[in-house]
């Protein structure tokens, strides 16, 4: 892994950490939220590298446009989450075939 | 234009007139990374960050007990309302953040012991707007006594 890569690496590490660290004394529906961020990063991670991935492209697009849903509708973003993660189990069966 | 919204910071009205605040810029890329990285209430990639520091121990010479623990930190909020009302004037997009490790955000910024790193603001061009919904207005105004809304009797 070249040096760009390994520091990307470590700042996706240090944002997890971070957020374990801060979720200790944070409202209950930022873990959700931090989770599903960090799934985001981990994307914009692995984009362009040994991985393209347009399933996961527009997976991340989608985190991104509708994160902010922790805040301002939570109702709303609960929904969004099953809605993830129903199309992440259909993209893992169709795959598995 | 980034020194304008800053300096809106230190009109900001401030207990006793104490003006115990230090404000960090970080602009710089790696260290904005490393920042982010170590404050996850940080969502976006902004432009910029301003820390809004205390100086603790001055602090609690010109105040007290009450300065170093409460007013302080009022202090460090409505110097960031300050800067974000700037900025929003300028249409710089901003947020205020409270999620980020305090400890690492003084070790990245070299900030010494009695400085301590109250608030962060994001500042930049938002992609988007996403107007967070309010309480109503009257079930959080009350006139003359707690519950009685505005153009209601007091019993």
């Amino acid at each position: 892994m070249d040096r760009a890569l390994n520091d990307e690496a470590l700042e996706l590490v240090a944002y997890m950490v971070s957020s374990a660290r801060g979720l200790v004394d944070e409202n209950r529906m930022y873990g959700p939220l931090r989770l599903l961020d960090a799934a985001g990063r981990l994307i914009a991670f692995v984009d362009g590298k040994d991985i393209t991935d347009g399933f996961l492209l527009r997976t991340r697009a989608l985190i991104d446009s509708r994160k902010h849903e922790a805040a301002t509708d939570p109702e709303a973003f609960v929904g969004f989450l099953d809605e993830l993660v129903l199309s992440l189990a259909g993209e893992l069966e169709r795959r598995g075939k | 234009m980034l020194l304008q919204i800053v300096e809106a910071g230190i009109w900001a009205p401030n207990g006793g007139n104490a003006q115990t605040w230090v404000f960090v810029v970080v602009t710089e890329g790696d260290r904005l990374r490393h920042i982010r990285a170590v404050s996850p209430g940080i969502l976006g990639t902004p432009a910029a960050v301003v820390a809004i520091c205390q100086d603790k121990e001055l602090a609690e010479e010109k105040g007290g007990r009450l300065a170093r623990e409460t007013a302080s930190v009022m202090d460090s909020a409505m110097a960031g309302e300050n800067i974000m009302l700037y900025a929003v004037g300028a249409g710089v997009g901003s947020c205020a953040v409270l999620s980020f490790h305090k400890e690492a955000v003084r070790q990245l910024l070299g900030l010494p012991q009695a400085i301590v790193p109250e608030l962060l603001i994001t500042l930049g061009y938002a992609a988007e707007e996403n107007p967070l919904p309010r309480r109503e207005f009257q079930s959080v105004c009350f006139f003359e006594k707690y519950g009685i809304a505005h153009g209601s009797r007091a019993e």
